[in-house]
């Protein structure tokens, strides 16, 4: 799953620090979803979309599935 | 406790421990003793206080990464530990080795201590 976290958060201006705060989570989960090693579980994604005011569709993208 | 002091504080002690494990492993080689077991627990809570210094900040918050961290580590070391079980008992058999029931569980500790704390950093990086 991709994630536009680091786009968004650019642009409303808000550090890493200050998300892990908002989010209640450390900087280095930030720093992982954003490289995206971690997929977020459905609640802090939800979470997260809340932060930016929109919506989780906007923030995380669904890879395709791989066609067998 | 805050990041910076958590970390430092797991820092010291682990050079603590690490003075204690080399202080007990020299005199136990000096008696001819080697190895008793303890000076083993020794090391392996030397790896676990620098692993803990290096995992505080990110275990501080116990978010679902650091749950999920500690959850594969677990499984991971479940199966490492059940190797290392199936590699001594055929040593203990065919008398490759002669270990004693303390150096035995000291052993054991150690190896399971280093490898679960290991495990976490691992999976700190990958996750």
């Amino acid at each position: 799953m991709k994630n536009r976290m680091k786009q968004f958060r650019q642009e409303n201006g808000i550090s890493q620090e200050q998300m892990a705060k908002m989010l209640g989570v450390s900087r280095q989960t930030i720093i992982s979803i954003e490289k995206g090693r971690y997929n977020p579980s459905l609640p802090l994604a939800i979470q997260i979309a809340r932060c930016f005011n929109t919506i989780v569709e906007k923030v995380f993208l669904l890879e395709d599935v791989e066609k067998e | 406790m805050s990041s910076k002091a958590g970390r430092r504080f797991f820092l010291i002690s682990g050079f603590i421990f690490l003075f204690y494990s080399l202080l007990i492993g020299f005199s136990s080689i000096s008696t001819g003793a080697f190895f008793v077991g303890h000076e083993l627990v020794f090391l392996g809570t030397t790896v676990m206080s620098f692993c803990l210094a290096y995992l505080y900040p990110q275990f501080k918050e116990n978010d679902e990464r650091s749950k999920r961290i500690r959850e594969r580590g677990m499984f991971f070391s479940y199966f490492f530990i059940l190797c290392y079980m199936v590699i001594l008992m055929p040593l203990f058999q065919f008398e490759i080795i002669n270990l004693n029931g303390y150096q035995t569980v000291s052993l054991l500790a150690t190896l399971t201590i280093i490898t679960v704390f290991s495990s976490f950093v691992v999976l700190s990086k990958r996750y």
